[in-house]
């Protein structure tokens, strides 16, 4: 009984020193919360807003009564209280539209958020799956200008899909492969032109 | 964090036949019964009439079976017991765990009294509430004080414990683990700066324990308004009734914020509680409401 009293004052000594150099090592929990993650968060901004809607920082980060005292389970917990994810941020800035709701106005990098079948020469290939479910695309779509900025162009000189001078140059590749320029342009756009000279 | 996981784990080795021994027999053979458990064996008094689902041995004693549905309870051992079993406790017991004592004791008699309720009608101080956590009363309710002065019955990180829970909300404890010493990081010290001008400033003192420790009485004031002086830094907080308690209004953002941690809340089987926003805040030294409370220790770039 003597040893495993002399054992555990010991190793409750060194569990306390561990825990010094734990404590020197890591970041503090509120210094993690500053990491930026894959979504922009700017704290000031939202401070404002919040504060005329009559919220504050408990709307994310909740300080609701609890009767859980397992520590080790609180925390768990509270790792999901403190983390507001998509839900809460698109109810603002996608669903109602009351925040500003371009994607790359909080997801920096677009690679991360885009669909594994966007990411070979999409652009070129939409046509089949935008037609089969349009409200598919307008879950991160929201404006139609991201539509008809192509598809109902008229623009086409140095607006960056062709090489610019290629009004001049077109009228080969369009005999050619017409059914190609099809791909975005409707047939208004070559008669608007052609059928009046 | 690994030291303390291998520490912890040869404690737990070096101490685990000690637990296991009354965990892998059933109370009859043990006798033994588990922490904060109520006796058994014990004669009721004549006053005390528990409900007839709450059976009780001849002569009026108190068994097993008393409190328990499950069959042969006494007999089965402890770790074979089904503690989630819906008859483990009689007549939904852990529900809420003081309404089922509360089937055999007097609920009122054994209330606590608010002891932060401290004034009288006619402000003059409920001297038997300040005897709670102080020992000796403070008669210069307008001069500032240190911690240190405050005569507590216990340590200042410890004499709420007294009564409340460690984990009386959500984040409380990465709060109270917090040491804002003055060799710490860059935020840290940000954060005693805040506080420090907060007290020149603008009059408000949150104060901190040994080593800049995060306390409860941090951001809480268990003083209501009135009883320090306004002008004493201490005793500045949210204007508020201590009577009422705070209170907290349904909001609709609880169903926004109800389907943001399903998924993460169903994988760990929990619940969170929903989102109240608040309506009345008391014994806090600014508000929780808009946010000041929080700012007044964490600032952030953008």
């Amino acid at each position: 009984m003597i040893f495993r009293a002399v054992l555990l004052i010991i190793l409750v000594v060194l569990s306390n020193l561990a825990f010094a150099v734990d404590a020197k090592t890591d970041n503090a929990w509120w210094e993690k919360r500053n990491q930026k993650s894959d979504v922009y968060y700017p704290h000031n901004a939202h401070l404002e807003v919040m504060k005329e809607e009559g919220d504050s920082c408990l709307l994310c980060h909740s300080y609701a009564k609890t009767a859980n005292v397992d520590i080790k389970k609180l925390k768990n917990l509270t790792v999901i209280a403190n983390e507001p994810l998509k839900a809460v941020c698109h109810a603002c800035h996608v669903d109602e539209q009351r925040a500003p709701w371009r994607c790359d106005v909080c997801h920096t990098d677009k690679e991360r958020i885009q669909p594994p079948d966007h990411r070979f020469d999409y652009k070129n290939h939409h046509n089949e799956a935008a037609r089969g479910n349009e409200k598919n695309c307008q879950t991160c779509h929201l404006d139609v200008n991201f539509c008809t900025d192509c598809h109902l162009r008229r623009d086409t000189s140095g607006a960056g899909y062709h090489p610019l001078g290629y009004r001049t140059l077109h009228g080969l590749e369009a005999r050619f492969d017409s059914a190609r320029c099809g791909r975005c342009h409707n047939e208004n756009y070559c008669s608007d032109c052609h059928a009046t000279r | 964090m690994k030291i303390r996981f291998f520490l912890l784990l040869i404690c737990s080795l070096a101490f685990a036949d000690e637990h296991t021994d009354w965990q892998t027999q059933s109370y009859k053979q043990s006798k033994h019964l588990p922490d904060l458990h109520h006796a058994v064996d014990v004669k009721l008094s004549d006053e005390m009439q528990p409900p007839a689902e709450f059976v009780l041995k001849e002569g009026r004693k108190i068994t097993c079976e008393t409190c328990h549905g499950l069959e042969k309870i006494a007999e089965t051992a402890y770790d074979k017991i089904d503690k989630n079993a819906p008859d483990f406790l009689r007549k939904d017991g852990y529900k809420k765990l003081e309404i089922f004592c509360a089937n055999c004791h007097a609920k009122k008699a054994h209330e606590r009294p608010n002891i932060h309720l401290m004034l009288n009608d006619d402000g003059t101080l409920k001297k038997a509430n300040c005897l709670f956590c102080h020992s000796e009363i403070n008669e210069q309710r307008d001069k500032k004080r240190n911690l240190a002065d405050a005569k507590l019955r216990l340590p200042v990180e410890k004499v709420c414990l007294a009564c409340h829970l460690k984990t009386p909300h959500f984040n409380a404890v990465e709060h109270t683990d917090t040491k804002l010493a003055a060799d710490s990081k860059s935020s840290a010290r940000n954060m005693k700066e805040h506080l420090k001008t907060l007290e020149t400033e603008k009059g408000i003192r949150m104060p901190l324990g040994e080593n800049g420790a995060v306390l409860c009485v941090t951001c809480h004031s268990p003083h209501p308004e009135g009883v320090l002086a306004s002008k004493n830094p201490t005793g500045r907080q949210v204007p508020g009734d201590a009577k009422k308690g705070v209170e907290y209004e349904k909001h609709s953002w609880s169903e926004v914020i109800e389907a943001d941690k399903r998924d993460r809340l169903e994988k760990l089987a929990a619940t969170l509680p929903p989102y109240q926003r608040i309506k009345n805040e008391v014994l806090l030294r600014l508000p929780a409401k808009d946010g000041a409370l929080c700012l007044s220790c964490h600032e952030f770039e953008n």
